[in-house]
């Protein structure tokens, strides 16, 4: 009597078991919703890379995070990045766009520290300028160090006045 | 029965249990959208995935792309096979997991290209219409710091270059084209001598070209013209016997172009006539790039100023009249520097410097450099590079524009008023380089080949000065010092 008992629940069970699963899968299958991306605002900065005899310009996307200021981002990004031609210990020490001119004031080291030579300067002008170009409200550039204004950084490049941002493409 | 409850208790559980193990079991296998086709009509893309996705779309430059991210998405097993033809705008297209949950899909762009992009309501569904500005509402303000929206002008078509035909005016050699619309073009020297190339990237030969362009001309040597009909693209290398003045003039109404090529500015005479100012690169606390080897460090302003001063004394020696910049290791002032040639009125500005690049050994080799696309001041680097090159047992890397990697080029020929060219002999950090510049030998062959090309820009090449005694050229019509010269900026 008691093993009839257990084989009928052992049954229903198995029924149940089979009836669940089949009442389950007549659902229809729903792929996931997907939820919202996180989509952050991404900045690039640009750094050249040599290739024999002239340079290729390199965009490297950047993170930012909503409550950063994307122009800060890029450029202190830029000092530090691989490949970037510029000196080593170059600090951002303050940023400020005003009527289109964005005054970048870098730390000392971008004149103390820089190693020399036309193609070094203007790889440095050069990647400030197209990073700079990506945002709308800079039209041109003034180099500070240490909030002075300078003529030249490696006595090549001419940086007396403002320099504008944009261009048309260089010759590579 | 509290048994019998039990039993249904149990069947009911064991029911929701196998349901519960079902929804598990197709959670964990139900599968991300993938990315299922792309799809050419024209010049639209349509891309489908089999689900609801996000897309985003932005632009990268350097080289130039569109960018399509799916989110979330996966790419299938099976490969996919963009249908359709590829327009001519886009050089090709890839895709790729580009992280998980991510699918990128990048079109390499020819040029810039502007384009519309919408997505389907059922989220499976984008079309990128390549030509087509984005609309106005979809066109953020611009704020302070937030990336631009590239919005440029839709592309041009290309141009048809109808006629050509040189033009004899007086000793000055004139090639006129009559293009179907005003494009640019742009010259550019090329390494070999006095050849230079006549850009023309939205140009697409016509078909009442001439079969050969060549003319009799003292100042052209070879005239090739090359054009693709296909990519919309022609050139026309124009190689000349001497170190010759090119420029492009624009007419004001019509889409003519015309290449003038002259004798260069001060190119007349003798270079005992010539009032040369000679810039020995830094000096004095500028000490310039920092070459560091084994065998010590050397200094950019020691190594210019002692090939400046052999400069010096060659030109003596040829009668010339010199003024330095410096003569010693005294500091001088960029600005100062051009400043002094345009208030000698000297006739040529020679800037002797060592190149350096952000990474040791990653460069080698001899460069001049002109300013910005002005005629004369190319014509003496090519004339220049021609012969340094020829002695430094380096690398030609070429006569090239200031503008090359930086547009505003560099101050000291930015600033001069006469031609005037830079000359970056060698790298100093650079170990067989920099072994080349600290030797008195290799110094006074680049000093003498700085001469030799001076020479060579006012008198002609040698073996041309020999050949214009027998033909007895007429001297040149004064050229006008305040003709404007419309070259455009570089392309």
């Amino acid at each position: 009597m008691r093993i009839r008992w257990i084989l009928t629940v052992i049954l229903l069970a198995v029924l149940a078991f089979g009836g669940g699963y089949w009442y389950a899968s007549r659902r229809p299958r729903l792929a996931p919703q997907p939820g919202p991306v996180q989509t952050k605002p991404s900045v690039v900065v640009y750094v050249p890379i040599s290739e024999g005899n002239t340079y290729r310009w390199e965009a490297k996307p950047v993170p930012v995070n909503a409550d950063e200021d994307p122009l800060r981002i890029a450029l202190e990004h830029l000092l530090i990045t691989r490949d970037s031609p510029f000196p080593q210990g170059t600090r951002l020490l303050r940023v400020k766009v005003e009527d289109g001119i964005a005054e970048v004031d870098f730390s000392r080291e971008l004149v103390d520290n820089f190693p020399g030579g036309s193609t070094t300067e203007a790889l440095i002008v050069e990647s400030l300028c197209r990073t700079l170009a990506q945002f709308a409200d800079v039209e041109k550039a003034r180099i500070l160090v240490e909030g002075k204004k300078i003529d030249t950084i490696g006595e090549h490049v001419d940086l007396s006045q403002p320099v504008p941002v944009r261009q048309g493409l260089p010759a590579n | 029965m509290p048994a019998a409850w039990r039993v249904l208790m149990v069947v009911f559980l064991v029911w929701r249990m196998a349901g519960q193990m079902h929804a598990q079991q197709t959670e964990s296998v139900a599968p991300l959208p993938t990315l299922q086709a792309l799809r050419w009509e024209e010049s639209v893309l349509h891309v489908v995935t089999s689900g609801k996705v996000n897309f985003q779309t932005f632009t990268l430059r350097e080289p130039l792309r569109a960018v399509i991210d799916i989110s979330p998405c996966t790419l299938p097993p099976e490969t996919i096979q963009p249908e359709g033809d590829t327009p001519t705008a886009v050089e090709r297209i890839r895709w790729a997991q580009f992280k998980e949950g991510v699918v990128r899909v990048v079109l390499d762009l020819r040029e810039e290209t502007p384009f519309a992009f919408s997505t389907a309501s059922e989220g499976n569904l984008a079309t990128l219409a390549l030509g087509t500005a984005p609309s106005p509402a979809s066109d953020k303000p611009r704020t302070a710091s937030t990336p631009a929206k590239n919005n440029p002008p839709p592309p041009p078509p290309p141009a048809d270059l109808l006629q050509a035909q040189w033009l004899a005016d007086g000793e000055e050699a004139r090639l006129q084209m009559q293009l179907s619309r005003r494009v640019p073009v742009r010259l550019r020297p090329l390494k070999e001598g006095y050849t230079t190339i006549l850009e023309m990237p939205q140009v697409k030969p016509g078909d009442g070209l001439p079969a050969d362009w060549s003319v009799k001309h003292p100042l052209i040597e070879q005239v090739q013209f090359s054009g693709d009909t296909k990519g919309a693209r022609s050139a026309l290398v124009i190689r000349t016997t001497r170190a010759a003045s090119l420029r492009v003039e624009y007419d004001k109404e019509k889409p003519i172009i015309t290449l003038a090529v002259n004798r260069p500015r001060n190119a007349h005479g003798k270079l005992s006539e010539k009032h040369i100012v000679i810039d020995p690169g830094h000096g004095g606390t500028s000490k310039g790039a920092v070459g560091r080897g084994a065998d010590g460090i050397v200094y950019e302003k020691d190594i210019t100023l002692a090939i400046a001063l052999m400069v010096r004394d060659l030109l003596v020696k040829e009668k010339a009249t010199v003024t330095m910049t410096r003569e010693d290791d005294s500091t001088v002032d960029l600005y100062d520097r051009p400043k002094l040639a345009n208030e000698k009125g000297a006739d040529f500005f020679i800037s002797i410097h060592c190149d350096s690049t952000p990474k040791p050994n990653s460069a080698s080799g001899t460069t001049t450099y002109f300013h910005a696309s002005d005629p004369d001041g190319r014509a003496l680097a090519q004339a220049i590079q021609k012969h340094v090159s020829a002695v430094t047992g380096l690398p030609n890397r070429g006569a090239q524009t200031d503008t090359a990697i930086y547009q505003s080029g560099f101050a000291v020929l930015r600033r001069s008023e006469m031609p005037a060219v830079l000359i970056e002999v060698a790298y100093i950090n650079n170990d067989t380089d920099r072994a080349k510049l600290k030797d008195p030998k290799f110094q006074k062959k680049v000093a003498e080949a700085i001469v030799a090309g001076l020479k060579a820009y006012i008198e002609g090449e040698k073996e041309q000065r020999m050949a214009q005694e027998e033909v007895e050229i007429r001297p040149a019509a004064n050229q006008s010092e305040d003709e404007q010269i419309q070259i455009p900026e570089p392309l």
